[in-house]
């Protein structure tokens, strides 16, 4: 069974005005446990949408979202349990930094579950390690950090909590290389030590082949479509209609393919277009 | 879920009373305003409703969504009417009990009181803003105050405060909605508890409010002024009022309205305010 399933799920915003907007229109995916899912589309395609309807902070107009299997609309009093098991970073989530010291806003999640002080700065320490923030940078004050700084404090707010599923609105939008790769493996070596599944929404489609086991693309409202990502980036004509990138990676073996060399059509990283390229340059069997 | 609150919201579509001109509206509010304190009597209310239902119409907005308003001011309704019912001293004694009388005059100036509350608020929402943009309503003020820039009184930096101010709400309302969500998200529950841990509760929501309250008007003040904002001196305006001959028609019909409420208020009737 699927850690995560959203079926048939449609959702309007501001219903029966003349503001009515349909932001989701019957779209079906899961999310298996262990695995990282990534979400793109166009900016306006219901990406955020999508999100928020997986923790349960807005309800499906129709539709039904499962967590383990169990819906989790159907009793209005578990939602709060459904928001600690399924932990979403919105987008530009430094806006929601609020306490004195670095160390009590990561706590403010797991101090809500109601959880003992010990385990409340253990889970602190935990959360910071993996998103990099070092331990005197702790007893500052959140409002004195930089922007990057301040997004790994709100991604460690939501593990803190140690959700069953990570949900991240572009956790990596607008942030430089290197603060990018450090929040995203940080979030990889959380997922390998505990097994929790990780949904990613992102325009950065590199990030995206290195990091995603599945891709799910909206356009308008729809899914488009899905697959892993050599098959979602091998459809490179139909990503660009839809006003979407794919990998330089994907480009470079276009070109190469274009000048005759045969690389494989669905090489999407790239390390695996350097394995490819190093056997048939003659140097790796 | 805070944008649920409509009073004080534009409603678009294309009708007669959105094409008037903002001063014709501003003055039409104000003269509705001062016909609901002339009306004395059953018929001068009766009439003022009929006008109003009339004016609905014409707006092609949907009556419901006028009346959806109300909702925000439910709680002094029912506060004046029970003051009106408990307080008004008569002649027709209907109920005592202990230091409890109530007078069959109560009732009613409590019924007429409740309706004007009613026709106020829905008159003033009607004409202001459900049928013009909050720029335009700046622009009217703006023209109608200007002659108290002879007293020293900074009439464009008001109208101009007034505006971004209106401009913010919503930005304000969309952040508020999206830190209580991100609060929610990591668990925080604003219904539980004692009034203590409700206040408590709050604060993750206020501070980062108001860090992004200063974050705009920070970016607002920087961004008009690269834009060589200077205050009012020799600013032309984007959208130029015209006052047409429909602005003239309605003026017309606004005095012929008060004309009229004035008439209604001789004619007998069972109880008069
Ligand atoms: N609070 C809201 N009220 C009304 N419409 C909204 C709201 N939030 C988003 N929308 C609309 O819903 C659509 C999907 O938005 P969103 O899910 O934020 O897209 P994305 O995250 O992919 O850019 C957009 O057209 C947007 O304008
Ligand atoms: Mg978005």
């Amino acid at each position: 069974m699927a850690k995560l399933e959203l079926k048939n799920v449609s959702y309007s915003y501001s219903p029966g005005t003349p503001f009515e907007k349909k932001a989701l229109q019957n779209v079906s995916l899961t999310v298996e446990a262990g695995s990282i899912t990534g979400i793109i589309g166009h900016t306006g395609s219901g990406k955020s949408t999508l999100v928020r309807l997986m923790n349960g902070l807005i309800s499906p107009s129709s539709g039904t979202v499962l967590l383990d299997g169990v819906d989790i609309n159907a009793d209005k009093k578990s939602l709060a349990s459904v928001m600690c098991r399924v932990g979403l970073v919105m987008q530009y989530p430094e806006y929601q930094l609020f306490d004195e010291t670095v160390e009590k806003d990561i706590s403010y999640g797991p101090k809500n579950m109601k959880l003992s002080d010990d385990e409340i700065a253990l889970r602190v320490r935990e959360a910071a390690a993996f998103t990099g923030i070092p331990e005197d940078m702790l007893s500052r004050s959140p409002f004195d950090l930089s922007g990057g700084q301040k997004r790994r404090v709100a991604i460690a707010g939501i593990l803190a909590m140690r959700p069953e599923v990570i949900v991240l609105d572009e956790p990596a939008a607008g942030l430089d290389p290197m603060g990018r790769k450090e929040i995203l493996g940080g979030l990889v070596n959380y997922r390998d030590r505990t097994g929790c599944a990780i949904v990613i929404v992102s325009h950065n489609m590199e990030d995206m082949a290195n990091y995603c086991d599945k891709i799910i693309v909206l356009k308008e409202s729809r899914e488009a479509f899905e697959g892993t990502p050599k098959e979602v980036f091998a459809r490179r004509a139909e990503l660009e209609e839809n006003g979407l990138d794919v990998p330089d990676t994907v480009k470079l073996a276009d070109e190469l393919r274009a000048r005759g060399v045969p690389v494989s059509g669905d090489v999407c990283t790239p390390d695996a277009l350097a394995s490819e390229l190093a056997v048939l340059l003659g140097y790796k069997k | 879920m805070l944008k649920d609150i409509t009073l004080g919201q534009y409603y678009p579509t294309e009708s007669a009373v959105h094409r008037a001109d903002p001063r014709t509206k501003l003055l039409l509010a104000t003269v509705y305003i001062v016909a609901l304190f002339v009306a004395k009597n059953i018929w001068g209310f009766l009439f003022a409703a009929a006008a109003l239902l009339l004016c609905v119409r014409l707006s092609r907005i949907p009556l419901r969504t006028i009346l959806c308003g109300l909702k925000a001011v439910m709680f002094i309704l029912v506060f004046t009417a029970l003051i009106n019912i408990f307080l008004t001293k008569g002649e027709h004694l209907l109920f005592s009990w202990r230091f409890i009388n109530i007078y069959r005059e109560g009732i009613y100036t409590a019924i007429f009181m409740a309706f004007r509350i009613i026709m106020l608020i829905m008159g003033t929402g009607l004409f202001l803003t459900y049928t013009t943009t909050p720029i335009m309503l700046t622009n009217g003020l703006e023209y109608v105050l200007s002659p108290l820039k002879v007293f020293g009184v900074q009439v464009h930096e008001f109208a101009m405060m007034m505006s971004t101010a209106l401009r913010f709400i919503p930005s304000l309302m969309e952040d508020t909605d999206r830190i209580m969500d991100a609060q929610k998200a990591r668990g925080a529950s604003f219904s539980s508890g004692g009034l203590i841990a409700k206040a408590k509760a709050l604060i993750p929501i206020l501070i980062p409010l108001f860090v992004c309250a200063f974050k705009r008007a920070d970016d607002l003040s920087v961004a008009m002024e690269c834009r060589c904002y200077r205050g009012g001196k020799g600013r032309t305006k984007m959208t130029v009022m015209r006052f047409s001959a429909a602005d003239w028609l309605w003026t017309v019909l606004a005095v012929l309205f008060v004309v009229a409420i004035v008439f209604l208020n001789r004619i007998p009737a069972g109880f008069t305010l």
